[in-house]
């Protein structure tokens, strides 16, 4: 299962390898990151028949999450991949809006690694 | 100007008392004359005329045609008449004897032409009635007379009555014994006449001036000359029928031949004294001449005639000077004193009553002006009295005002803080988003260290030393990301505290674009902390060649933080208001600009309408509701750009579409 998680902060890198460590060890998880929408898009184009699960923050500099969603819904019809938004701001309008431009799931932050988890295997299942 | 011509007339028929012999002629042509007239002033002409004309012949005729020439003025309400006729009265009165009758009506003359300005006539009396008073022998009220008259004369500019008074006034000084005098003046007159002599009538009567230097020089023992005068004196008389002096003249010649003891001659011409003063009725000049008759006969041993002349001269003298006359003149001079004090009374009554009048318009006048002085020393205390309450209405105020400066300075510091304060809270929910993001960090960091420590011990006992090699050395990042992220919280912490720190910082080397990054970061997630609906794009166009310059970078973060806070606000009051399709977009920019540092922070707002931009950097001024803004952001901002780092800072901006602030830094 590829997952690129897409977020400014640079270090989520690090703490996602650390927490999916096993993961990554047995094989069942790749990531990829980008730290930003703009790179984000620019990984995908470059992986595009591979399946994967985008992870993405929603407030970024340029590119807002909500702006990588909507490219990658609109770009992506089949099979679309698979978008968590993750934000820091549990409000509504972020919420609505990510499920109309048709996220498939709503993080907030901080995020708990054990939800993620079994949301991850949720999909693989 | 028959009246004129008539009072001429009068004068010289006073003076000369020659008057041609009356032909009966000219009388009956007067009196029909007179019967025929068709007017009172002719009436009066003619009967003024008449008693002159009788004067001498007919005492009673005189005094009828006067008094009827007095009842025509009288009722014709013509002073001037009246008084002329009173004279004439006067004059025929004293020459017949009656001093008392002939004073009055001169006096009652004076009294009508005092209140007339007939000054010629006025004159003309008062000589009259110094005429008066000569004959009475009463000299110092003659030479009062004479001198008004003199003075009136001179008034009028009349020579010849000038020298006539002379004259008087001379006889005057002789009947007084003031012999020099009288020759002094005699003399005057006699070389004026000189001068004039032409003919009798219009001049000085010559004969009256000779009979009178006569009597000078005679007392004064110029026995000659005195002869002389009175002879040229005679010859004058003769010539100009002038009986009156020719009797004079008869008289003092025999006076002066009795006194040289030529008896002959003094007998002959007291006797033409005589002779002559019977003529014309002249009581004094007659008892005068018999008297010297008496007293010559009486000397040449003649008792019978001495007493026959002796007689006559007593009754003469009884008439004239008799106990009667006296009490009427007494009377008469009482009346007229009384009159005269009464007139001196009611003049000094005018004058007080003019006196009292001046003083009272005078004491006004003062009263007035004194009451202006007061009023003007009350209203100028007043003045005075208002002008230091002002004053010290104005120190009270001032006190005040410095007061309440000094309050206000304090409450602008506390001010300056509350807005401080203020954008901190704004912050604060940024700044929670912040820690929050670094503290997640270190939370995770440490519980997946601490899972990898577990794992690791595991590792060990299984002897698998390489793979506990490669935890270990995890760990190791993992202990540095929690210190790099504690050190982040710690930092974005340390600068909240600075934000909110009162008094001076010192100046910084800064990376601007770092500044500006961070203070962006925590206005917007400050905002979203705030309104979670928000959502605003931020572009960033940092020039990354921007060398660091020396600044205040708390003062400089709380502009920024101001300038970000008001971009936000512009946005989301625009997105409250406009289509759906609106997207919030803040642009931050900095770049070089010749020596200086030039950022833009533009947002596509509200912007800012034309009419406020002039206030925009007022302290207290703001758009926002009450409650919401302090009003000190820009201002404030405006400052510390412009006095604490010399740079400048203008808006851009249309209304409705956006604002933009550009600032310039100078590196100095």
């Amino acid at each position: 299962m590829n997952i690129l998680v897409v977020d400014d902060e640079k270090d989520m890198q690090m703490l996602f390898e650390q927490r999916f460590r096993k993961e990554i060890k047995e094989g069942q998880i790749k990531f990829a990151f980008a730290c930003s929408g703009e790179e984000a898009i620019e990984y995908m184009e470059h992986h595009e028949h591979e399946a994967i699960l985008i992870l993405s923050d929603i407030n970024m500099p340029g590119m807002s999450g909500l702006d990588l969603l909507k490219f990658i819904k609109e770009k992506y019809e089949k099979p679309p991949p698979i978008v968590m938004m993750v934000t820091a701001y549990g409000d509504e309008e972020n919420y609505n809006q990510a499920m109309k431009l048709g996220a498939d799931d709503f993080l907030t932050k901080p995020l708990d690694f054990n939800l993620l988890k079994e949301k991850l295997n949720n999909k693989n299942t | 100007m028959h009246r004129i011509v008539l009072i001429i007339f009068f004068f010289n028929a006073y003076l000369h008392s020659i008057d041609a012999q009356n032909s009966d002629n000219e009388l009956i042509a007067f009196k029909k004359n007179l019967n025929e007239a068709k007017n009172d002033s002719s009436r009066y002409e003619l009967a003024a005329q008449l008693s002159i004309r009788y004067r001498f012949s007919n005492i009673d005729s005189g005094l009828y045609y006067a008094n009827y020439a007095y009842e025509i003025s009288n009722r014709m309400k013509y002073p001037a008449g009246e008084a002329t006729a009173l004279n004439a009265k006067g004059f025929i009165l004293l020459g017949a004897g009656d001093i008392p009758q002939a004073l009055q009506n001169h006096l009652m003359a004076l009294s009508i032409l005092k209140n007339t300005t007939n000054k010629n006539e006025e004159a003309l009396t008062l000589n009259m009635t110094g005429n008066v008073f000569m004959e009475l022998g009463d000299y110092r009220k003659a030479i009062n007379y004479y001198s008004l008259s003199k003075n009136l004369f001179t008034q009028v500019a009349d020579e010849r009555m000038i020298h006539n008074e002379i004259s008087n006034i001379g006889n005057v000084y002789e009947m007084m014994g003031n012999l020099d005098s009288a020759e002094v003046f005699q003399q005057q007159v006699l070389a004026f006449s000189k001068t004039r002599h032409q003919s009798n009538r219009g001049s000085i009567v010559l004969a009256e001036m000779r009979d009178r230097l006569g009597n000078v020089e005679a007392r004064l023992g110029k026995y000659d000359s005195a002869l002389m005068h009175y002879r040229i004196g005679i010859q004058e008389a003769l010539v100009a029928t002038d009986i009156k002096n020719l009797s004079s003249n008869y008289l003092h010649i025999a006076d002066l031949f009795n006194k040289l003891h030529q008896n002959d001659s003094a007998f002959y011409y007291a006797r033409k004294a005589i002779e002559t003063g019977k003529k014309v009725s002249f009581k004094k000049l007659l008892y005068q001449s018999t008297a010297l008759l008496s007293d010559l006969f009486k000397l040449n041993h003649q008792p019978d005639s001495a007493l026959v002349y002796s007689e006559m001269s007593n009754a003469v003298k009884d008439s004239l000077f008799g106990p009667k006359t006296f009490q009427k003149l007494q009377l008469i001079t009482l009346n007229e004193e009384q009159r005269l004090r009464d007139m001196q009374d009611q003049k000094d009554k005018l004058q007080n009553s003019y006196r009292i009048a001046a003083l009272i318009t005078i004491l006004s006048i003062f009263l007035l002006a004194a009451i202006i002085l007061w009023r003007n020393n009350q209203h100028q205390k007043k003045a005075n009295r208002l002008l230091s309450k002002q004053k010290e209405l104005i120190s009270t105020q001032r006190n005040d005002l410095e007061k309440t400066l000094n309050e206000l300075k304090a409450i602008q510091a506390q001010l300056i803080q509350s807005e401080k304060m203020a954008s901190l809270g704004e912050l604060t929910a940024g700044i929670a988003h912040e820690i929050q993001n670094p503290l997640n960090f270190i939370n995770n960091f440490s519980e997946v260290s601490a899972e990898l420590a577990t794992e690791m011990q595991l590792e060990i006992e299984k002897g698998n030393f390489e793979d506990a090699k490669m935890m270990a050395t995890d760990m190791r990042k993992n202990m540095e990301k929690v210190v790099h992220h504690g050190k982040r919280a710690d930092s974005i912490v340390k600068n909240m505290l600075q934000h909110s720190r009162i008094g001076s910082e010192q100046k910084e080397l800064t990376d601007i674009n770092s500044l500006l990054d961070e203070y962006l970061r925590l206005s917007y997630h400050g905002l979203r902390a705030k309104d979670k609906n928000f959502n605003a794009n931020l572009q960033t166009n940092y020039d990354a060649s921007l060398e660091k310059i020396n600044i205040f970078p708390q003062e400089l973060g709380r502009v920024f933080i101001n300038l970000f806070n008001n971009a936000f606000y512009s946005v989301l009051q625009k997105k409250k208001f406009n289509d759906p399709g609106y997207e919030p977009l803040i642009i931050v920019s900095s770049k070089m600009n010749g020596n200086n540092i030039e950022i833009q922070i533009k947002d596509n707002g509200m912007g800012i309408p034309a009419k406020i931009m002039d206030k925009i950097y007022q302290p207290f001024f703001t758009t926002k509701p009450t409650g919401e803004g302090t009003g000190l952001g820009l201002s404030m901002s405006y400052d510390i750009i412009t006095k604490a780092h010399n740079g400048t800072m203008e808006a851009l901006t249309t209304e409705g579409q956006f604002a933009e602030f550009k600032i310039t830094l100078p590196y100095i």
